[in-house]
């Protein structure tokens, strides 16, 4: 199999996967109970109003079209008719700037922006509000996998080399503690320890977020805020990169080349660094970039512990208010970040990896 | 083979601990109600004897409080308290407030005030409405415990299921002809009408009053599916007549299911059962079909590759070819030797489900405010940061109770 076709079976088969995901977030929030336009306009609403936000939110259509839709205002490449009483009218307050590709007569296809609607709370269009809280996890995140591979992959090398040694065994029990540990609990108490016991000492406070508002200057950056919150984050990725960093260290370490290199006389850490490692790195590597979709998902717990502006604390937050179209696109930019990464992996596996592409 | 990995696996310390701990804990989960409760073991009065704690009766026409045992009929002759002497999430007023285990407690008795005794005190201390840690975490654990246990089993028997069909018949395995699969993609419209179009009310309208109900909708819309589906199926059969219909096709039934699992697998599990979790009614049933409907992925992953490398080996050649059925291949050979690879992944499968139970009840979202878990425990403590032995406490006991489950299946997956 060439690499062309490599790349495209993969790309379809992914766009297949994002297409089966938005439909199963689709069917999944709209078979839940309640009534946005109630909850958008409280108990006292009468008929009328009810009945224009059913509408304006396309909520009276049958569930089916009402599908076809969501599915054309998340596409890229979608149909929209110049006609302003059409479902798909070509609204630029919804969709933005549009690119027109092709015409048939009153409908066309254009290229824009995903449209992920807006806000039932707060009328802002989701995407923006994803954006803006995207940051956050981003970077949290970002640190967390730093700290984990900066700190897992020397202990996981040391543990590799002392197999069944003293500091082994110690860096086998952190990694299983690391392991087991729930990431809230995990929150709870460093936050109350470095945040409120230790507070005097460490500078640092139990909860914040990125950016401080300042009255004076406005947003401020606040970079210690990360500390806390990405140790946190941290743990459980460090005792899987530790893990896995061990295993694959002694799986390279017993084969041929590394006993060639010892035995024409190379020093052990050449041998050790320049040789076995590099080997034994692709696949924590592959885990690495693997956690980090988990990571945007699972930082859930630690940016509500920690009040860290970020996709999970909008997702809980917009969950209290019933602002369906927020969760729904919080779960769909996350699972495509993860679809997006596990290409990613398999495509540059092809192209290192010449057996991959002809295996599959 | 299997007696030396047994042999090995049981001189392990930390596996026997691990092991040890579980039983413990299944122990208590079991008699957490005589363990801790409110009302008595055993009662005796001149009138005839009770056992209020185990049969949950009412005695003296009143749910006999410990707070009420001033309050005991004047007949009493003997009386016998739980070892723990107070119910999870009980309001105790005279200790209301965050007591420390050390603190010293206090108990109204007739107007009086007076300091609990030694045996009546709370171990662990209290929570804000002056409820007993310790008494909720032996309670929690039976929370705990069954949340793990029967996700593990709603998940296992949907990813040993899909990860046996997938693994074992390939992509290639499937061979219908042309007429049944024509039949069975037109069938699969009128299908979906019958039982999901027409029956969406049915269930929409009983999720919000009761999951079990609408799980059973769900469930019976499904076998409508396929009866529908079934139906057309055997239209394909009269198709056969034909020449062009008889030829066979593959039905990629591996393709399938890989791409599935690869769709739920990419969902954010986490945020997806946070938010159904939120907006439906909260109850325990809820819980744990929305994390056992989300945690099949790994075992069918697991099992699909495992029985794709048992397929592949001699005695399942020779099964074939001594003309065993596929089921009985798969259940009497394949499976039985998969048991170790797949039990391995069910037992990550409990720990990955107490841990969501908990996290979930430390947000407030799924079990019933009134029901005490682990993680609701633990969530007192964010309104008062002193109170460190809410946190330290039922944190310690998930902690420990993850820590055993994956030395089991560590022991288990580097041994077998």
């Amino acid at each position: 199999m060439n690499i062309l076709s490599f790349f495209l079976k993969k790309i379809i088969s992914g766009l297949l996967v994002v297409f089966g995901v938005s439909a199963l977030v689709f069917f999944l929030f709209n078979l839940l109970p309640g009534d946005p336009a109630r909850m958008m306009l409280g108990q006292r609403a009468d008929v009328q109003s009810v009945q224009s936000i059913n509408r304006e939110l396309g909520l009276d259509q049958p569930p089916l079209k009402r599908f076809a839709i969501y599915i054309n205002d998340l596409s890229p490449v979608c149909l929209l008719s110049k006609d302003p009483q059409s479902f798909i009218f070509a609204d630029s307050a919804k969709y933005g700037e549009t690119t027109q590709l092709l015409s048939f007569g009153e409908r066309s296809i254009y290229i824009k922006q995903p449209y992920l609607r807006r806000s039932y709370q707060s009328n802002r269009l989701v995407g923006e509000i994803l954006v803006d809280s995207l940051k956050g996890t981003f970077i949290l995140s970002i640190a967390a996998l730093f700290l984990a591979s900066f700190i897992g992959i020397p202990l996981g090398v040391i543990s590799a080399v002392k197999k069944n040694k003293f500091a082994d065994h110690a860096i086998g029990m952190i990694a299983a503690l690391g392991m087991a540990l729930p990431s809230f609990f995990a929150a709870v108490i460093i936050a109350w320890l470095f945040g409120f016991v230790l507070s005097d000492y460490t500078g640092l406070e139990m909860t914040g977020s990125l950016y401080r508002v300042d009255p004076f200057f406005g947003p401020v950056i606040e970079w210690k805020n990360l500390i806390l919150p990405s140790i946190t984050l941290g743990i459980r990725p460090l005792s899987v990169v530790i893990q896995l960093t061990r295993s694959s260290m002694l799986e390279v370490l017993s084969l041929d080349f590394v006993r060639t290199a010892k035995a024409k006389g190379l020093e052990s850490r050449i041998v050790l660094y320049r040789h076995a490692l590099r080997n034994a790195l692709n696949p924590v590597l592959t885990a690495v970039s693997g956690w980090f979709g988990s990571l945007l998902a699972g930082a859930v717990f630690i940016e509500y512990v920690f009040n860290w502006k970020g996709i999970g604390k909008i997702t809980v937050d917009s969950l209290e208010t019933y602002d369906l179209p927020v969760v729904m696109g919080a779960v769909l930019l996350v699972s495509c970040f993860f679809i997006l990464i596990n290409i990613a992996v398999d495509l540059l596996y092809g192209v290192l990896d010449p057996r991959v592409r002809r295996s599959s | 083979m299997a007696e030396v990995a047994t042999q090995q696996i049981s001189k392990s310390k930390s596996f026997k601990a691990a092991v040890l701990f579980l039983i413990f804990l299944a122990s208590i989960s079991l008699t957490a109600s005589i363990i801790a409760n409110d009302k008595p073991l055993f009662v005796k009065t001149e009138s005839g004897f009770w056992f209020p704690a185990f049969s949950g009766e009412t005695y003296y026409n009143q749910d006999l409080r410990f707070a009420d045992l001033a309050e005991m009929p004047s007949d009493t002759i003997s009386v016998i308290m739980p070892p723990v002497q107070y119910a999870p999430g009980a309001t105790d007023i005279e200790n209301s407030g965050f007591k420390s285990p050390g603190q010293t407690q206090f108990k109204d008795e007739s107007g009086s005030r007076r300091m609990l005794r030694a045996w009546e005190r709370h171990h662990l201390g209290t929570g804000k409405r002056g409820e007993d840690i310790l008494s909720g975490l032996i309670h929690g654990t039976r929370i705990s415990l069954s949340a793990g246990i029967y996700c593990a089993m709603i998940a296992g028997f949907i990813g040993i299921l899909l990860g046996c069909v997938a693994g074992y018949y390939g992509d290639r395995g499937i061979v219908i002809p042309r007429g049944i699969a024509f039949t069975t993609i037109i069938g699969i419209l009128p299908a979906w009408f019958y039982a999901f179009n027409v029956r969406t009310y049915l269930i929409t309208a009983d999720i919000p009053v009761s999951t079990s109900t609408a799980t059973l909708q769900a469930m019976a819309s499904i076998m409508a599916f396929f009866a529908v589906l079934a139906i057309f199926a055997s239209l394909g059969l009269l198709l056969n007549y034909i020449r062009y219909f008889n030829n066979k096709v593959n039905f990629p039934i591996d393709w399938v299911i890989s791409r599935i699992i690869e769709i739920v697998n990419s969902l954010p599990r986490l945020i997806i059962i946070i938010s159904i979790a939120a907006i439906s009614r909260p109850s325990m049933a809820n819980i744990i079909m929305l994390i056992g409907l989300t945690y099949w992925t790994e075992i069918a992953r697991i099992t699909r590759a495992e029985i794709m490398r048992i397929r592949n080996t001699d005695y399942i050649a020779s099964a074939k070819s001594s003309g065993a059925s596929p089921w009985r291949i798969l259940f009497k050979q394949a499976l039985p030797n998969a048991l170790p690879v797949i039990s391995v992944s069910l037992i990550a499968c409990i720990a990955s489900a107490i841990l969501t139970e908990s996290s979930l009840s430390f947000l407030g979202l799924g079990v019933p405010v009134d029901i005490v878990t682990w993680g609701s425990l633990l969530a007192g403590a964010r309104e008062q940061f002193d109170a460190w032995w809410l946190v330290v406490f039922p944190g310690a006991m998930i902690f420990l109770t993850i820590l055993s489950l994956n030395k089991i299946a560590d022991t288990i997956s580097s041994r077998s």
